[in-house]
């Protein structure tokens, strides 16, 4: 798996939804339904946690796709 | 990691109780989101209805009485056979003196026990059972360990984080001393006070003595406004805790006890919100089955969600069969009890309702 699909697993896991449900380009606070503010703390302590990248919940706010976010992670 | 074990004691019984009064979330919500928002928070915490004390003047104390005087009628325990009470509570009847000592008149226990409270939130019934479990073995008496929470009133309904999850309840467990026929039993205990302002309450105890302002509500920054005598939560920094470090005491006290989740029948988890438990469960490979949910119907109601969930949702289970539970709760603090008992044909009066 490449990296990139291994972010995707990670964030699908999170969601609680399908990997094959979601890409790069998924608007994951208005394409994923039951999108709240519980997934968003879930995906911050994923980017701490496997990624040692601590973001800032406003960065975060900015990011509306899958890419933005992996783009912090690859940063 | 450090866990300790207990053995020569037998749970024997527990009942729970919550008020009759239902709040829907749906209803109660809509002051506070929007319907869009209200349907996702609702879906992400998993509280659809919580009980709540209709009455002002009930509290923790009545709910536990109910669920121990449910246990004296159908179980027979005398109340000569009691030896000690204790009671886990942060919301006592009164600040002093403690709720156990009125457990002891309320219901005609002998004057020569020992009564005490333990202030714990919501780690607090794996704290309770163990410190009864010690007691039970050491005075080679029943003990009767009652749970229970009233956070109605310290909760601000004008709170997104935390007035749709609070309910009240309450609960008594009974341990006796088993001798040699007692299986052994495993606690494993973790504290992080510098995180205690995740999860408290700012005024109205010594260090903040009560004063007229405490009792405005001030509006903060996300639109929220509370009390100073009402419960404030951090969200963020409650569910990191949880995500990681509850996560990693399961793990670990099941890897040190070679106890794994194929051996557990089913996982008692202090009902915080159902997204956490699933995030949990996922990283301990535990199936979701096995993991009781019972904050749908009756909220959160701090430590009494363990046995309120065990009372409700596996009563003909443990009435009927020998299991091993692994129980754990987690919060106010910040504070992890978590332990695995066996429970082996024992009395269940499940959930019991209080009229007010």
């Amino acid at each position: 798996m490449n990296k990139e699909d291994v972010f995707l697993e990670k964030i699908a896991d999170i969601l609680e939804c399908d990997a094959d449900n979601i890409d790069m380009n998924t608007d994951f606070r208005n394409d994923i339904e039951d999108w709240d503010s519980l997934k968003g703390f879930s995906m911050l302590i994923m980017f701490e946690e496997d990624y040692d990248k601590k973001i800032s919940v406003d960065r975060f706010l900015e990011c509306r796709k899958i890419k933005d976010l992996y783009d912090e992670m690859t940063k | 990691m450090p866990f300790t074990r207990i053995s020569g004691v037998r749970f024997e019984s527990v009942s729970a109780c919550v008020p009759s009064n239902t709040v829907d979330n749906m209803q109660s919500g809509g002051m506070l989101f929007s319907g869009n928002e209200l349907k996702n928070v609702l879906k992400a915490t998993g509280i659809e209805k919580r009980r709540i004390c209709k009455n002002s003047g009930t509290t923790a104390l009545d709910l536990s009485l109910k669920a121990a005087e449910d246990i004296f009628e159908n179980t027979g325990l005398g109340k000569d056979e009691i030896g000690a009470v204790v009671f886990v509570t942060f919301t006592p009847d009164n600040q002093m003196p403690n709720n156990a000592t009125l457990v002891q008149k309320r219901l005609g226990l002998s004057n020569f026990i020992p009564a005490f409270d333990i202030n714990l939130a919501c780690s607090g019934y794996v704290y309770g059972l163990w410190v009864a479990s010690m007691m039970a073995v050491n005075l080679n008496k029943k003990v009767l360990f009652l749970d229970g929470e009233k956070q109605s009133h310290i909760t601000s309904q004008n709170d997104k984080s935390t007035a749709l999850l609070m309910g009240d309840a309450g609960s008594a467990t009974v341990l006796s001393p088993a001798g040699k026929n007692g299986c052994e039993w495993f606690f494993s205990f973790e504290t992080y006070g510098e995180d205690r302002e995740a999860l408290y309450i700012p005024a109205g105890g010594a260090r903040s003595p009560l004063k007229k302002e405490d009792l405005e509500y001030v509006e903060d920054e996300t639109g929220s406004s509370r009390r100073n005598i009402d419960i404030r939560m951090d969200g963020m920094e409650v569910f990191r805790f949880v995500i990681q470090k509850v996560s990693s005491n399961i793990k670990n006290i099941m890897e040190d006890t070679r106890i794994n989740e194929q051996d557990v029948d089913f996982f008692a988890f202090h009902q915080a919100n159902e997204y956490m438990l699933r995030q949990i469960s996922k990283r301990n490979n535990i199936p979701f089955s096995k993991v009781p949910i019972s904050i749908d119907r009756y909220g959160n109601s701090s430590s009494t969600t363990v046995p309120v969930t065990i009372c409700s949702e596996r009563k003909e289970q443990i009435r009927e069969t020998r299991n091993r539970v692994l129980l754990s709760g987690f919060g106010g603090g910040l504070s992890i009890g978590t332990g695995i008992i066996d429970m082996d044909k024992v009395y269940c009066g499940g959930i019991i309702e209080y009229e007010e």
